[in-house]
């Protein structure tokens, strides 16, 4: 197992490396770079060839693509990850990835908390009471929660309690002069992370259920039931546990999703996070900034690929892992 | 075993969400950025396309960057502003007169977008100078019925006032202008605004390694610019060099005293320039602290013109259009720049009316218009040019899809340029038996059968270019390809991103002029100027090294004799303006180019906000900053 | 790496030896999947809709009618009213279907065929051959899509061709996923060992033997994304890029009548409840052929 686990880690820093690559040849060498546009915006008499080489200087953009893989790579190590271009113009990309980490790790770890415990709720409640009407309802509820498009059900949520009943707000992490206030922060957390939490909830309480029916129905927690161990006893002591292997070896896939999602969300809510910078920094040909939260994601991709693999590992030494 | 039933979905929607990640990434871009004029002060036309691209322009070096968190510049006067967290705890009340009583004591802005640097000659975005507005004044400013008015300097010096002046000739005629400065204007830490900060700004302007693309006046017009006391700078030209703009050479004025050992390779490199993490003005509200959530402004006791009247300003940044209008709607704003708003939404703001939300709309001093490229053999015939202008609904687009808040247009200068001149243009009116016989005239007959125009034998089929993403532009292009398509000609739509479509010269369709029919919009500058843009030596081409933005094609010998004359000769607007109403009426009689109407900017205030004036201009609505009053 | 899902997947289907009774109890236990059932007829006549679009749209979904009409209520001639401009609502209501229904269709057969290839090489053969397709499959899926996404705008112009592809490039790891998965454990299993023991080729192997086995939670999926691909679409008008204008996709319909959400609440529930009505079916007959697959499901 361990040299398994450290031939993935190795294995992991390669595919970082490799994506980091990609996004960089990429973003370099697709149309609209840094320099797009410039004619549009410098006068005439001054826009020439000798103009755009002295642009292209000073963005070290004179040098062949590879070789500013390197460079950039180098600096990366050492923690220069370069200045923002265009978003926030000449400030350190690790400064601004790091003042929004935040944000958007508060918004993601309380969605993530949120969508387990009511995942977790209303899987189990379901899976005791199968067939029931608490079962039935959570069933439409999850199929209802996969087949709407977040946006669309966010910005309804702001319609309704902001605009109609005025009892949240609409957006930002909190109100001027009361960042320090928990409860005001809290407030401007219930929408997006009921949000981001929407889809993960609707598929996590199907999931919980069915694993969770799936191990009731084992051999060795009918014997446990035989034997005269109480209902809700099995269900804490055997089954859950059993049940819930899969389930948290599924988080691991969960941050990319998550990150994802928080584009959205952090668009719709004006949540100053890292997803809407990325979002923003492509818009506005920011590379630096660009890659630099590429990067960060491809980190957590592989990152939460290799835990969910190895924690697969760990629960079904079946798969042959050759 | 239904164990495993979720397990499949989840992957799916895994697989789709992951997906997602990068995909709605990409589609960026477009919702939020339409509206927005362009902005360096000395560049006489740019093109109406992102706020964002605009800024690209601005190249960086690496510097050194440590792990530095902080965006927030935390003061450091003694005077003790207020950081975020404890602002609204603090309490007025140090200047004399302050009045804060009148009004509430905090107004909050909706913009569009975080500004991405607030340094002065630095920034270009429209975001950036709706802040620096507030913070910083200039020598003369522009107001909201598009004039020249007088702030740190006593008067707007022109030829005509004996402020600036002009002699000799024709490659001898030298320019000089003077201001004159107040002695009462002093920066947020108190010192004095002298001539010395203005020389400062120059120097910084023509070095060579200040990474600014638009200093072509400083570096290349200018001969000198000298002091005469603390409070008179004189600016003086090159001989020849007849800058159109001359009254507003002076709106460079930076705080030496904090800049003067800045090198200006790192003029925006936190650790070199104090300035980037915590800007110094003069204006009516000095900088407080900025996040990616807010940029926060506190009254400037001691600003020249008076103690503002409200303590606080906050710009609230929400980048979603419709997360904007929900914040309105929700009554979190009191008010909204322009940056944030598109015409489609005009409707739903005026609904706000009932919410106590008022809803602005004046001129933009961007045109929309379609560039017609004169290389395309159909297009080359004046009669077909002028049959699309006759065959085009204008009325429609602007009646309907822009809710009648502007009109057609038909000269490029739009109604707000001093130099534009509506006697003599021919209005164009919607016509669509007019067109089709100028049509025939052509030899663009009409297949019966078909329903389509032939021309040497082939059916006329245009492809009419724009931006993607861009709602308007949708909406008008497809009502121009029905009007078009009723006339016979069928019109193809192409929709491009802008970075490609505003893309570089040789393979860019507009800058390479590998396009037929290209719709956009100019910003007008202060200046009519117009050479740039409509003079034969003026077509992009690679002979010419791609110089100019004469991306019609157009050649019409005295077309180029006007425009000359008015740009390069002449300074008065005495002079210029009758070579302008002349070189308008061949532009309207030959029609390069399709004017289609000016776009209106939008932007909201509450009923309680008093002297909310946006204006016509690129100036941003808070150049009155210092009156504004939101009553309680 | 992530077999997660995919080997139990395939522990729950498992091998499939008499195929033709099962076709028979396939649809048994489908056909008693009520929600399935609505899903399924709702789906199809969704698509018979988009299908004879020209025949049911009364005006042609692009054509500004006059008088301009900007936002008008429904009449005798426009059922659902006009857009803001002034085109029958209804008539690009059904063309958007056709649309978004097409884009979804396409990019799911695309991206399954994609999927299932590297799946199943990499699955069968192992080795090196499964290393370098599954950390495709790893890049792919981390990779950011707006650089590739403008490249193909330049070479393609935006549009739906550009979208199908988009949708197929990056949407085709989880099928591959689960089939690489899948046939990991079949390979375990005795029939394919004595397959092998025979002297049976590579092709047939897979085509024959493990990919008929592996074809349940394929399908089972295929249909999932259906709807998945539909609220990207969705997704993707809501930031700007989705289907362009003039052509109505039920996505961009969305994010237009977005606009008028305060105003007019209604013209943002026509695309939306068509939205939620096919991802809703396409949802509940992923379900229930999930359950009619299932060879241990109750009889």
């Amino acid at each position: 197992m361990q040299a398994y686990i450290i031939r993935r880690l190795f294995q992991s820093a390669l595919l970082v490396l490799i994506i980091s690559a990609l996004v960089f040849f990429i973003l370099n060498l697709a149309p609209g770079g840094p320099l797009s546009g410039l004619k549009f915006q410098i006068s005439a008499r001054e826009y020439s060839e000798a103009s755009v080489q002295r642009y292209k200087e000073l963005l070290g953009l004179d040098k062949p693509v590879y070789l500013r893989y390197f460079y950039w790579l180098g600096d990366m190590v050492r923690g220069d990850w370069g200045d923002s271009w265009t978003v926030s113009t000449g400030r350190p990309v690790l400064g601004l990835i790091m003042s929004r980490l935040p944000n958007t790790l508060t918004l993601m770890i309380s969605a993530t908390i949120l969508s387990l415990v009511l995942g977790l709720l209303i899987g189990i409640v379901s899976a005791i009471k199968q067939y029931s009407i608490i079962d039935t309802a959570a069933t439409v509820f999850s199929f209802v929660g996969i087949s709407i498009p977040t946006f669309w059900f966010g910005l309804m949520m702001i319609v309704l309690f902001s605009v109609h009943f005025r009892i949240l707000p609409a957006g930002g992490t909190a109100d001027f002069g009361m960042e320090n206030d928990i409860g005001n922060r809290i407030k401007h957390l219930i929408m997006p992370v009921a949000v981001l939490s929407l889809i993960n909830v609707a598929g996590w309480s199907r999931y919980v259920r069915a694993s969770l029916l799936n191990v009731m129905q084992q051999d060795y927690l009918r014997t446990a039931r035989a034997k005269g161990l109480s209902g809700s006893k099995v269900i804490t002591r055997h089954a859950l546990r059993n049940a819930l292997i899969p389930v948290i070896t599924l988080m691991g896939l969960e941050i990319p999703i998550l990150f994802g999602g928080a584009i959205v969300t952090e668009t719709i809510f004006s949540w100053p996070g890292m997803g809407r910078l990325y979002f923003q920094s492509l818009v506005s040909s920011d590379y630096p900034l660009a890659q630099g939260l590429l990067f960060v994601t491809a980190v957590l991709v592989v990152l939460s690929n290799l835990l969910a693999d190895i924690g697969y590992a760990i629960v079904d030494p079946r798969v042959r892992l050759s | 075993m239904a164990h495993h039933k979720l397990n499949r979905r989840l992957l799916t929607l895994l697989a789709l969400l992951v997906l997602l990640v990068p995909v709605l990434a990409a589609c960026g871009g477009t919702p939020a950025a339409q509206n927005t004029p362009g902005t360096a002060a000395q560049a006489t036309t740019a093109p109406a396309t992102q706020p964002t691209t605009a800024a690209a322009a601005q190249p960086t070096t690496a510097a050194p960057a440590a792990g530095e968190t902080e965006t927030t510049a935390a003061p450091t006067e003694a005077a003790a502003a207020p950081t975020e967290g404890d602002a609204a705890a603090t309490t007025p009340a140090t200047g004399g007169d302050t009045a804060t009583g009148a009004g509430q004591e905090t107004i909050t802005i909706g913009m569009s977008q975080e500004p991405p640097d607030l340094l002065p000659l630095f920034g270009s975005a429209y975001v950036s100078t709706i802040v620096e507005e507030a913070i910083d004044d200039s020598l003369v400013q522009r107001n909201e019925k598009n004039e020249y008015v007088p702030q740190i300097a006593k008067s707007v010096p022109r030829i005509e006032n004996g402020g600036a002046k002009l002699t000799g000739s024709g490659a001898n005629a030298q320019l000089t202008v003077t201001y004159q400065l107040r002695d009462d204007v002093t920066w947020h830490d108190g010192e004095k605004f002298t001539a010395d900060d203005v020389i400062a700004g120059y120097n910084l302007l023509k070095n060579p390694n200040f990474k600014t693309p638009s200093a072509f006046v400083y570096r290349d017009q200018l001969a000198s610019v000298k002091k005469n006391g603390d409070y008179e700078v004189v600016f003086t030209y090159k001989k020849g060099e007849l800058d159109p703009t001359y009254y507003i050479v002076g709106n460079i004025g930076i705080p030496s005293h904090i800049t003067n050992k800045v090198d200006p390779a790192k003029w925006d490199d936190p650790k070199a320039n104090p300035l980037v993490n915590k800007p110094v003005g003069t204006g009516p509200y000095r900088f407080v602290s900025q996040n990616p959530e807010r940029v926060v402004l506190q009254s400037y006791d001691k600003y020249f013109l008076g103690t503002p009247k409200t303590k606080n300003v906050i710009f609230r940044i929400i980048p979603d259009t419709q997360a904007l209008l929900s914040q309105l709607q929700a009554g979190e704003l009191n008010a909204s720049t322009e940056d944030a708003h598109q015409i489609n939404q005009f409707e739903d703001l005026k609904a706000l009316e009932g919410r106590g939300v008022k809803t602005y709309t004046v001129p933009a001093a961007t045109w929309e218009h379609i560039d017609l490229n004169l290389s395309v053999p159909v297009l080359q015939d004046k009669r077909v040019r002028q049959a699309l202008m006759y065959g085009i609904d204008r009325k429609t687009i602007t009646e309907q899809i822009l809710f009648g808040q502007t009109q057609p247009l038909n000269s490029w200068l739009t109604p707000t340029n001093w130099a534009y001149t509506e006697k003599g243009l021919n209005k164009y009116e919607y016509n669509p038996e007019k067109a089709g016989q100028l049509l025939d005239q052509a030899g663009l007959k009409l297949d019966e059968e078909q329903g389509v125009r032939v021309f040497k034998g082939q059916p006329v089929t245009l492809e009419l270019m724009t931006t993607a993403g861009n709602e308007l532009r949708a909406q008008t292009t497809q009502l121009i390809q029905q009007n078009l398509s009723d006339l016979g000609l069928l019109v193809s739509l192409s929709y491009q991103p802008a970075a490609i479509y505003f893309g570089d010269p040789p393979d860019a369709p507009l800058a390479g002029r590998k396009y037929q029919m290209g719709l956009y919009a100019w910003v007008s500058g202060d200046d009519p100027a117009g050479f740039e843009l409509y003079h034969s030596s003026q077509i992009p081409s690679k002979e010419n090294n791609y110089t100019g933005q004469n991306y019609p094609g157009w050649k019409n010998e005295r077309n180029d004799q006007l425009l000359k004359q008015a740009n390069q000769r002449e300074i008065t607007r005495e002079k210029r303006l009758p070579l302008y109403a002349e070189q308008q009426k061949i532009f309207n009689e030959e029609l390069p180019v399709l004017p289609l109407y000016q776009r209106v900017n939008i932007s909201t205030a509450a009923n309680g906000l008093q002297n909310w004036k946006p204006t016509p201009t690129n100036t941003p609505p808070t150049w009155n900053a210092h009156e504004w009053v939101l009553n309680k | 790496m992530s077999a997660t899902s995919a080997t139990a997947l395939q522990a729950e289907f498992g091998p499939t030896t008499e195929r033709r009774s099962q076709k028979q109890m396939i649809w048994r236990r489908f056909r008693r999947h009520k929600a399935a059932m609505v899903g399924s007829v709702i789906l199809l006549t969704m698509i018979a809709i988009a299908v004879f679009a020209p025949l049911i749209a009364p005006h042609s979904p692009t054509r500004i009618s006059f008088p301009f009409c900007r936002d008008c209520g429904p009449s005798a001639d426009h059922w659902l009213g006009t857009d803001s401009l002034s085109r029958d609502i209804f008539s690009r209501l059904v063309y958007a279907g056709r649309v978004s229904l097409s884009v979804a269709f396409l990019a799911t057969t695309f991206g399954t065929v994609v999927g299932v290839l590297v799946g199943s090489f990499a699955g069968y053969f192992g080795g090196r051959v499964e290393m370098v397709l599954m950390r495709i499959t790893d890049v792919m899926l981390a990779l950011p899509s707006l650089p590739l996404l403008l490249i193909l705008s330049k070479v393609l112009g935006p549009g739906f061709n550009t979208i199908v592809l988009v949708l197929t490039l990056f949407g085709w790891m989880g099928v591959a996923r689960l089939v690489h998965g899948s046939f990991l454990s079949l390979k375990g299993e005795q029939f394919t060992e004595a397959a092998v023991a025979l002297g049976a080729s590579s092709r047939r192997i897979i085509f024959i033997h493990l990919l008929p086995n592996s074809l349940a939670p394929i399908i089972v999926a295929a249909t999932l994304s259906l709807g998945g691909y539909i609220i990207v679409e969705a997704t993707l008008s809501f930031l700007g890029l989705g289907i362009q204008p003039p052509a109505s996709s039920w996505g961009n319909m969305l994010t237009g009548a977005q606009a008028k959400i305060f105003q007019n609440p209604l013209l943002t529930f026509y695309p939306g409840i068509a939205i939620f009505l096919v991802v809703l079916s396409a949802n509940f007959v992923g379900d229930g052929l999930r359950d009619a697959l299932d060879p241990r499901g109750k009889e």
